[in-house]
């Protein structure tokens, strides 16, 4: 297991400084060692990977990795990464954004890049909060839950991220938590193979902000409540629906062949230059 | 050897930036529909295809600039159009273009404003917006043509301005020019003048992306050539990694506004309009330089000796010129489809007793040459 | 198990402390409860004998700061490599 670490620092970037800058404790840690561990064992060279972010936590891992990264503006990360894509579609563009970032300011940008199918690979990391500023509430925060904004609970009704990712159109969509990391290795793996929009949805925790508002205790506590609530696709299957009211489904979600965007306007290309009109 | 005849067109203002944005190597375009600006979306959906560019229509304004800057980050020239209500939309990511240096050209196509406002009339009130619309301490370079050649030859200028300077470039042309349609001489390849960016030598180990220069313009890889570097929306430092040390932030802001000031005089594109003996002089740009050129014209033939400074570029403002102008002219007179934005300019830079007087037309019709004769007699 | 006596591998951790922030995430959820937490919360190897080499601590560590490898080989071989590596430990890398 040693090469898992001598690994992971194949790919850091040792000017930076180091330990990172999440919290003890953060998921967002393990997902970085998910994601390293998926692009080594995919055999993309590091020239070839543009790895981009948003703001927020999360929004601060691309400085550690060395890639082609690129940190932009908030929500917007999937705009930039589809002008990337669309101009050098040879790139393999991933995208990495807290639950904010993707589906509060980004919800437009979100939905949009998996109706069109472009070919990235969005990365969500859902803490149901935003950590950055503080421990407010986003769209991922479930109902009556108390954050800095919503001391008197939470009366708005969250976002399921990878299920919106689905009805908007995406090719590939998993949800894996940070306590299942050898899951998330595997769902990585998997959305990078996946021509089009692929989509994991990262269920994470933030013990500093959200956890200690609501007495869910320490970093370890909250994986375990990720650990007890989480239940596979084949077993959902088998679960009747009250039974699955307080769980969410983690695993592959959808797997589906849709054509990339990029492939898609090629054939514009085409019969703009009059081959096979159309 | 005698002059070869030039290609010549019958074009409307937006379908010339198009000519333009292809001749200066335009490869990539996103937009979203807005009049006064859909043509050039429409035009380019039609045209970049077909030389193996991109056009996508984004679901905004903010995501068209965001896939714009992308692109251009893979080395493609790239470009999107809007007009006031789109412009405001993409303020931040112009931001994010200028910190992080990565050069766009942006459009816009003014109309009435604020809001919604009149989306088929002519304004000029986005002139402060192009300059300050942004956050922050920041340069910007803004070009306006006043005839349809303009659109042309200012959209390459644009390009190649932003392209030497690492800085996103506006062109900010009135509904008037944009719709309006005219002749237009389109020149040889050969006589374009086309600048691409300028890409490291150094191999990858040693490449300092934000290092200055002379020119304060560092030389920019591509994204998936082998220099693995960080770009950012936070200050940064010399290698593109977030900063928040004083004594690196200060240069970089300071380098950021020098690559503007030092290339200055070059960046200075208007025409001195029978303006050597002129006592009375105008200072206009855009649509309204047209009916400036005829009331000159006029005011000369009923014997009153007046001259026009046409400005093309707008920001930075041509101060050096202004002060040109009143080393002859007395009276200087600023015609503006606005509440006199560009005439406060003209007035912070105008030291001596010349009397600044301005036009001010906001009801959505065009300044007319006669409305600027009017003023002429008035203020003589 | 054909070889009844089969290789005893004993396996190798590892801890960074430089990187370490003390979350206690390896210690929690090693499933042998081979780590302990010292008073400081960091982990310590506690009873290495009993760690089968799974790696949950390693995939699990937010900052990569700590490492477990298997030892193969025979049992002396391994008792004096084992010496060598506890001094190597204590230049810890990156110190």
């Amino acid at each position: 297991m040693a090469e898992i670490t001598k690994l992971i620092h194949k790919y850091l970037r040792h000017d930076k400084k180091f330990p990172h800058v999440w919290c003890p404790g953060c998921g967002i840690g393990i997902m970085l060692g998910a994601l390293i561990r998926a692009i080594d064992s995919s055999g993309y060279d590091k020239d070839d990977i543009v790895l981009v972010s948003g703001i927020g936590c999360t929004g601060r891992l691309p400085v550690y990795v060395d890639f082609n990264t690129l940190h932009t503006t908030h929500g917007r990360a999937l705009t930039f990464a589809t002008g990337i894509k669309l101009a050098k579609p040879r790139l393999k563009v991933i995208v990495v954004m807290g639950d904010g970032d993707a589906i509060a300011i980004g919800g437009n940008h979100f939905i949009h890049a998996a109706r069109r199918n472009i070919d990235l690979t969005s990365i969500i990391v859902n803490n149901s909060v935003y950590g950055m500023t503080g421990g407010q509430y986003s769209p991922a925060t479930p109902y009556g839950m108390k954050t800095t904004t919503s001391m008197y609970s939470n009366v708005e009704h969250d976002f399921k991220i990878a299920e919106l990712a689905v009805t908007a159109g995406a090719a590939f969509v998993g949800r894996g938590t940070v306590y299942h990391a050898k899951l998330l290795d595997s769902l990585f793996e998997k959305a990078f193979h996946k021509a089009g929009f692929s989509v994991v949805e990262v269920i994470s925790h933030c013990h500093t902000q959200y956890g200690r508002l609501n007495r869910m205790g320490s970093a370890v506590e909250m994986m375990e409540w990720q650990r007890d609530h989480a239940v596979t696709v084949e077993k959902a299957r088998q679960m009747k629906s009250d039974e699955l009211q307080d769980k969410f489904v983690i695993g592959v979600l959808v797997d589906r062949e849709l054509p990339p965007y990029e492939e898609e306007y090629e054939k514009v290309r085409k019969w703009a230059k009059g081959v096979d009109k159309k | 050897m005698k002059k070869k005849k030039r290609k010549e067109l019958l074009l409307q203002g937006n379908e010339a930036i198009v000519e333009g944005a292809l001749k200066a190597g335009c490869r990539f375009f996103a937009g979203y529909p807005i009049t006064p600006a859909t043509e050039i979306s429409e035009i380019l959906s039609v045209k970049l295809p077909k030389v193996d560019g991109t056009f996508i229509q984004m679901e905004d304004e903010i995501a068209s600039l965001g896939a714009v800057i992308g692109a251009s980050l893979t080395g493609t020239k790239s470009m999107t159009a809007t007009s006031g209500p789109g412009f405001s939309l993409m303020q931040e990511n112009l931001g994010f273009a200028i910190i992080t240096e990565i050069p766009c050209v942006i459009v816009d196509a003014m109309r009435g404003g604020p809001s919604t406002g009149l989306p088929t009339s002519p304004s000029q009130s986005d002139v402060m917006q192009a300059r300050w619309g942004t956050h922050g301490d920041h340069p910007i370079i803004v070009l306006c043509p006043s005839t349809v050649s303009e659109c042309f030859t200012l959209t390459i200028k644009a390009f190649n301005f932003s392209e030497r300077f690492r800085n996103p470039v506006i062109l900010l042309v009135d509904e008037v020019v944009a719709h309006m349609r005219e002749k237009i001489a389109i020149p040889d390849d050969e006589e374009i003048e086309v600048f691409n960016r300028v890409k490291p030598t150094v191999p990858p180990e040693w490449y300092i992306p934000y290092q200055d220069t002379p020119r304060g313009v560092p030389p920019m890889a591509d994204f998936g050539e082998g220099y693995r570097y960080h770009v950012t929306g936070l200050t940064h430092d010399i290698r593109g990694f977030p900063t928040s040390r004083p004594d690196e932030i200060d240069p970089f802001i300071r380098r950021l506004f020098r690559k503007i000031s030092q290339n200055f005089g070059e960046m200075q594109i208007g025409e001195f309009f029978m303006t050597d003996d002129a006592d009375i002089s105008i200072v206009a740009y855009g649509c309204v330089a047209r009916s400036a050129k005829r009331a000159v014209i006029d005011a000369r033939e009923r014997g009153i000796k007046v001259g026009l400074l046409k400005l093309n570029t707008i920001w930075p403002f041509m101060r050096t010129a202004v002060e040109k102008l009143v080393a002859k002219s007395k009276i200087v007179i600023v015609p503006e489809m606005n509440m006199g934005q560009i005439s406060r300019e003209v007035k912070r830079v105008i030291k001596s007793d010349v009397k600044v007087f301005t036009i001010n037309k906001v009801d959505s019709t065009i300044i007319t040459p006669e409305e600027i004769w009017a003023r002429i007699k008035e203020v003589s | 198990m054909a070889d009844k006596e089969k290789k005893k591998k004993i396996s190798q951790i590892d801890i960074y402390k430089a990187w370490c922030k003390a979350c206690g995430i390896c210690v929690a959820f090693c499933p042998m409860g081979v780590l302990g937490r010292d008073e400081g919360g960091y982990p310590y190897v506690k009873s290495l004998e009993k760690c089968i080499n799974c790696g949950w601590c390693e995939i699990r560590c937010p900052d990569f700061a700590i490492t477990v490898h298997a030892k193969k080989g025979e049992i002396e071989e391994i008792r004096e490599s084992f010496e060598k590596e506890e001094e190597e430990r204590t230049t810890a890398p990156g110190e």
